[in-house]
């Protein structure tokens, strides 16, 4: 075989990709194109008030908007020096797990599953095992309750703004969120049983290097500083100097590399880092982390993300019910820079503004985890290129394969289309 | 006082209002019936006489009715007084009603026995002297027509007959046979002439059969929806209870429509006449005369006709000993055009404003939730004119569905303005070109407006259109109480509809939001456009809200109210798209849409516009031609109105 | 009794009943709001007009039923005559939704507006103010005043200001009783600006809408 190209169009993923895979005289090589039209986000936030900011910023994506706000919001109470109490922090954080949780079901039952059961589209899948997507829709939808009634609804949350909440959530809210999650609890234990005994095609990570936003207490919390799979720790203000961006011709994403390695963001890498502080589900997490260097094996990891966040804010929620909270500070209006960082859905979200004195965002740069997953996603695709050239899969095959792999990243292409090229 | 024919003509006759004689009518012409005296048989025969001709023989007739009166024939009537006293001569000078042909008003009309009837047109009161004079000497020739020859007056040939005039001959006198003939204040003539009659053979008739003459008639309300009449009747007939009510429709209010004045005016007994057997026929024991205060000579002469009918017994209890018991009483409206819808009316009477839902048609729950008819004065005065004649003669008219004739007044740019009776089925154009004389030299007929602010434009390319209830509704028109309003090539439709529209949104009661406020948008749309800020979206927005406006308004005001601007927009598009693309008013009416110029070989200089214009836009030396300055022109048109030689021209 | 066809489902009501209780018991409904059983039965509102079998469009309130009488509820043609006859009544409705006492979920005219569609009522009127203070008293330069309603609300219901998602109402009287709110509360009009250029950059009546809410907001007390 001297000469392929397979072009992919993958469907069930957020927004429009191609994969393009081409064979040639034994190399291999892969291209992400991201084709949907750019969106400009950063020139639309630049100019604005800061308030407005974070408006803008949820609207990038209709999925993760809470992550997107969340980022936003953090990068600019940094660059305003605000002090938050930990009450707010809690509440805050418990948004962004919630929402991970509920962005992983969506991905897991609407997206990735249906490949383990040889279903082309959901529906089939619901007509051959409705029960399991009954759980996927029940679940989905509890989580989506627990994020209106922290977040004020299901997109675009409203409820936060810079310096805290605009209000106490009520007991009522509270209890109620609590009920759902622990019905909820119950159904994600289910899927991860389900899903943690789901056989994975065999791929190893090509470039197994990782970042993730540190969590400074339990898993998945707001902190300063990116981690990194080779054991360097930095501060989230000094990622230009660690990560540095590219524009390609080929796609209207921008690529990433880690001090110039291609790098992973995502659950496994959350998972490998943190696994150990779920407690009460070391079994799962000793039940998968030999497979974790499998780039598919990202399914399994959000499966369990969904059971470790779902009861963690329930934890969280319960805890606080009773107490008297603190969710308002002050903040004045300065001149600062600031950079968010924190772990969404898809992996790590980097939001970085500065701001002049008149609160006016005069720079924006916003790094989505699907652009930084861009080049991962294409060198594992090569990897499995080799396979195809030394004959262990057939090419039917590796259609399949190439786009449960895109798929097992769940990229978000919308998210990853704000392309700036400053000149 | 003298005999009239009303009067006793000896005490054997015993009639009164309270010791009714069933053959009371046919007595009067044809009697004394009951008992056989030569002398009372004379004296009728000899009264009769009097009335046709005169008691001296020679006769002058002059018309007062408000139109004739505004043209001035009040002063003509003193200056025929006057001339009659100083000559010194016998004659009767008679008060008649209106002939309908409003152009050649104020009319008199002499007649001496041996002397072919004259009329002579536009009298002014120092013409009257030489008229007299130039016919007692036996010269007719500066009369307008003859009613007949005689040949022995001088210049008697030149003169036209009556019949023969263009706008006489196509008509049918059928309701309108008396109007300026008979004195309407007098009750004796309208029976010399034949009146009463109907009512005479409609009490000897059962209500049913009236109902079913009606029938066979096919007379439709000639109000404007042309609901067949006897259906209307059979309906309240058939309602159980006593009290039913019946009320006229005096209440005329279309702009340019005045046939029910005229006949109520002219001929007041003929209505009053079917009024009475339409209560027959429904069982009615009450009557009202809706009429409009701002009509008090229409007003005056119904409540006269129903005293005068009162006093003679042909009004109140047991009417000519049949058993049938009937009073009227005329009730002055505000004068408000939603009145002409029936629920409308009632709710007036009652005392309270607005129209109300139909169904329950007034037919079935009417005035004080009681079974109540309400007739236009035309159908009244059909229906007694049918009951004297029978339906055959009256049938004998008209088209398939529609029949008998109608009343139609022709106004606008034409050269004879007036009513004209002509039989339903005519076309437009023989009503206009015809009998109206078309549009003044060097115009042409651009559009027909029927049926007054609630019809339609008709172009000039349907003007063969038979004029019909369902041919007008097909082209967008209606026919309604018969207001025909002739637009030439110097009207600009936009305009003709915003005129339309400006009396609709000032006579809608308020009662329903679409009438209320979409024909107000629609007025402002139409001003918008006319100011030369319109869009094509606005057209658009103009039909679909006069669609909205037209099915789901309250009452027909509403339901008719956007009528002029959909169908001027369906048949003058191009004069809409003018004003909205091109900001240019094609007949140059829309003053803002117009520029003005002062044409320098016509002007002399004389500085009247200068000195007229209030945004001194006009500038020049005196003696020298001047020019408008456009950009401080506000397009007010003072200049072109006030420029003694025309030197002011618009572009 | 009477046989009626109301969406033609076969319906029997008694005689002397109107159509809108043929098409309550036949299971649908028809929007009213002169409507009031017996106190108020003049069809004046005309929106609660269906479509009758031989195409004339009636109000449902006032009309009495008849044998055999089909009614049609929501044809395109009553859903079309609808809006038209909202947009009239919202067109003469004085629009001061935040002084008005049915705000907060009771104002009929808001759910019919949201229902089909039509521009005109702000969120000041759904905005939940029950115990929950204005945005505007506290100095946020909230759009509540100026936008379209029908979204529930939520950000305000959790007080965060409106920002006007679902788009500006361009009539006149709203917008100057918004400047006016906006001036006694001394929210400077910049902020609200910078607000309505967040959904609005590229609404063709922007302009307008500046210029109307600069007018009344420096014109004083001009009426």
């Amino acid at each position: 075989m001297s000469y392929l190209e397979l072009s992919e169009r993958i469907d069930k993923v957020f927004g429009h990709l191609e994969l393009r895979l081409s064979l040639r005289n034994g190399s291999v090589d892969a291209k992400f194109r991201v084709v949907h039209d750019m969106r400009l986000i950063e020139a639309v936030i630049e100019g604005r008030k800061v308030d407005e900011a974070p408006i803008i910023a949820s609207r990038i994506c209709g999925a993760c908007s809470i992550a997107h706000f969340l980022a936003s919001i953090t990068a600019i109470e940094n660059a305003l020096g605000v002090e938050l109490p930990d009450d707010i922090i809690l509440l805050k954080e418990s948004m962004n797990k919630i929402q991970v949780a509920q962005n992983n079901v969506v991905h897991l039952f609407f997206l990735a599953l249906p490949d383990y059961y040889n279903a082309r589209t959901l529906s089939e899948l619901l007509s051959r095992n409705p029960d399991l997507i009954k759980v996927g829709f029940k679940l989905n939808n509890l989580c989506l309750q627990v994020v209106e009634l922290l977040a004020g609804r299901i997109v675009n949350p409203n409820t936060y703004r810079i310096g805290g909440f605009t209000k106490k959530p009520s007991k009522d809210k509270v209890e109620k969120a609590v009920r759902i999650l622990g019905e909820a609890e119950k159904l994600a234990r289910e899927v991860v049983d389900h899903v943690t005994r789901l056989e994975l095609p065999e791929l190893v990570d090509p470039s197994p290097v990782y970042l993730v936003s540190e969590s400074p207490i339990g898993y998945l919390s707001i902190g300063d500083y990116i981690l990194s799979s080779t054991g360097e720790k930095f501060r989230a203000v000094d990622y230009p100097k660690y990560i540095s961006e590219e524009v390609v011709d080929y796609s209207n994403s921008k690529v990433y590399r880690y001090n110039g390695r291609v790098f992973y963001v995502g659950s496994r890498a959350r998972v490998l880092e943190y696994g150990e502080r779920l407690v009460g589900l070391e079994d799962y997490v000793s039940s998968i982390v030999k497979e974790l260097n499998n780039p598919y094996a990202n399914i399994k990891a959000k499966a369990l993300e969904i059971l470790a966040t779902i009861m963690d804010v329930k934890e969280k929620l319960d805890e606080l019910k009773d107490r008297d909270l603190r969710l308002r500070t002050e903040y004045t209006i300065r001149s600062g820079e600031g950079v968010g960082v924190l772990e969404a859905p898809r992996g790590l979200l980097i939001h970085h503004y500065r701001v002049d004195s008149e609160g006016r965002v005069v720079y924006a740069n916003i790094i989505t985890p699907t652009a930084m997953n861009a080049l991962h996603i294409e060198h594992s695709a090569m990897t499995l290129g080799k396979k195809i050239v030394e004959g262990e899969l057939d090419v039917v095959e590796a259609k399949k394969y190439l786009s449960m792999l895109v798929r097992a990243y769940d990229p978000c292409l919308p998210c990853a289309v704000h392309v700036v090229v400053k000149q | 006082m003298t005999w009239t024919l009303m009067d006793k003509c000896c005490n054997r006759c015993w009639h009164s209002p309270e010791y009714p004689c069933r053959h009371y009518i046919r007595c009067r012409l044809s009697g004394p019936l009951c008992h056989e005296d030569v002398e009372c048989r004379v004296r009728r025969s000899r009264r009769l006489k009097e009335i046709r001709y005169g008691r001296h023989g020679f006769k002058i007739n002059v018309p007062l009715a408000s139109c004739t009166i505004a043209a001035g024939a009040h002063e003509v009537y003193e200056a025929v007084v006057k001339e009659v006293k100083s000559r010194g001569i016998l004659a009767d000078i008679h008060r008649t009603g209106c002939m309908g042909m409003c152009y050649i008003d104020p009319w008199i009309e002499l007649s001496k026995k041996g002397m072919p009837s004259a009329i002579y047109a536009n009298v002014k009161p120092s013409d009257v002297p030489r008229i007299i004079k130039e016919y007692l000497e036996g010269d007719v020739s500066s009369a307008f027509a003859l009613r007949n020859r005689t040949g022995n007056a001088k210049g008697e040939d030149k003169v036209p007959l009556l019949d023969e005039l263009e706008p006489w001959r196509n008509q049918v006198r059928w309701v309108s046979r008396n109007c300026g003939i008979v004195d309407p204040e007098s009750i004796e003539e309208y029976i010399a002439l034949g009146g009463y009659r109907g009512l005479d053979r409609a009490l000897n008739m059962r209500p049913e059969e009236v109902i079913e003459e009606i029938r066979k008639s096919g007379l439709r309300g000639r109000g404007g929806a042309g609901f067949p009449t006897w259906l209307k009747w059979k309906i309240a007939r058939e309602q159980p209870g006593d009290v039913k009510y019946i009320i006229m429709n005096a209440d005329e209010g279309d702009p340019g429509a005045f046939m029910n004045r005229l006949l109520a005016e002219s001929d007041p007994h003929r209505v009053l006449e079917g009024m009475i057997i339409a209560a027959y026929a429904i069982g009615a024991s009450k009557g009202f005369i809706f009429v409009r205060a701002e009509k008090p000579l229409m007003a005056e002469r119904l409540s006269k006709a129903v005293e005068q009918a009162r006093k003679y017994g042909l009004l109140g209890d047991n009417i000519l000993g049949r058993g049938f018991s009937f009073d009227v009483e005329v009730i002055l409206s505000a004068g408000a055009f939603v009145c002409g819808e029936e629920t409308a009316l009632i709710a007036a009477i009652e005392g309270r404003t607005r129209p109300r839902q139909r169904p329950p048609y007034p037919a079935t729950r009417g005035l004080w939730g009681k079974p109540t008819i309400i007739n236009n004065v035309e159908t009244l005065a059909h229906v007694a004119t049918i009951m004297a004649e029978g339906w055959e003669k009256f049938a004998k008219y008209g088209t398939e569905k529609t029949k008998g004739t109608k009343m139609f007044c022709v106004t606008g740019s034409v050269k004879r303005t007036g009513a004209y009776e002509v039989p339903v089925g005519t076309t437009i154009e023989k009503l206009v070109v015809e009998i109206a004389g078309g549009p003044p030299e060097g115009r042409k007929i651009k559009a027909v407006q029927i049926g007054g602010p609630s019809g339609g434009c008709v172009p000039a390319s349907l003007l063969s259109t038979p004029i019909d209830y369902e041919t007008l509704q097909k082209a967008g028109a209606i026919m309604g109480s018969g207001g025909i309003v002739v637009i030439d090539d110097h009207s600009c439709m936009v305009d003709v509809a915003k005129f339309f529209t400006s009396f609709t949104v000032a006579e809608s009661c308020g009662k329903c939001f679409p009438c209320r406020i979409g024909m107000k948008i629609l007025y402002d749309i139409l001003e918008k456009i006319t100011n030369g800020e319109g869009s094509e979206e606005d057209l658009e927005v103009l039909e679909e809200l006069g669609n909205v406006i037209r099915s789901s308004s309250l009452c027909a005001l509403g339901g008719t109210a956007p009528n002029p601007v959909l169908s001027t927009l369906r048949y003058f598009k191009d004069e809409y798209l003018a004003h909205v693309r091109s900001k240019r008013c094609p007949a140059k009416v829309c003053t803002k849409l117009v520029e003005y110029w002062i044409n320098p070989d016509k002007c002399t200089g004389c500085g009247t516009c200068a000195r007229n214009c209030p945004s001194k836009a006009i500038s020049g030396e005196l003696g020298k031609p001047h020019v408008i300055d456009k950009s401080k022109c506000i397009h007010c048109g003072q200049c072109y109105i006030v420029c003694p030689v025309g030197a002011v021209e618009k572009r | 009794m009477v046989k009626v066809y109301v969406n033609d489902k076969e319906v029997e009501v008694g005689e002397g009943s109107y159509i809108i209780d043929a098409v309550i018991k036949a299971g649908y409904s028809v929007p009213t709001l002169c409507f009031f059983k017996g106190i108020y039965r003049e069809a004046s509102c005309r929106i609660c007009i269906v479509e009758l079998g031989n195409g004339r469009l009636v109000p449902a309130c006032a009309y009495p039923v008849s044998e055999g009488l089909r009614v049609y509820t929501n044809t395109e043609r009553v859903r079309r005559n609808r809006r038209v006859i909202l947009e009239l009544i919202l067109a003469s409705h004085k629009i001061k939704c935040q002084s008005c006492p049915r705000k907060g979920g009771f104002c009929q005219l808001l759910d019919l507006a949201r229902e089909y569609g039509v521009e005109g009522i702000p969120v000041c009127a759904e905005c939940p103010l029950h115990g929950n203070e204005c945005l505007l008293v506290r100095g946020e330069p909230c759009l509540g005043p100026i936008t379209i309603a029908g979204c529930g609300s939520p950000c305000t219901r959790e007080g965060t200001i409106c920002i006007g998602c679902r788009g500006p109402i361009t009539r006149r009287d709203v917008l100057v009783e918004a400047a006016r709110l906006y001036k006694e509360h001394k929210i400077p009009l910049e902020e609200v600006f910078s607000k309505m250029k967040l959904f609005w950059n590229n609404h063709p009546s922007l302009d307008k809408i500046y210029n109307i809410l600069l007018e009344t907001y420096n014109g004083g007390e001009k009426k």
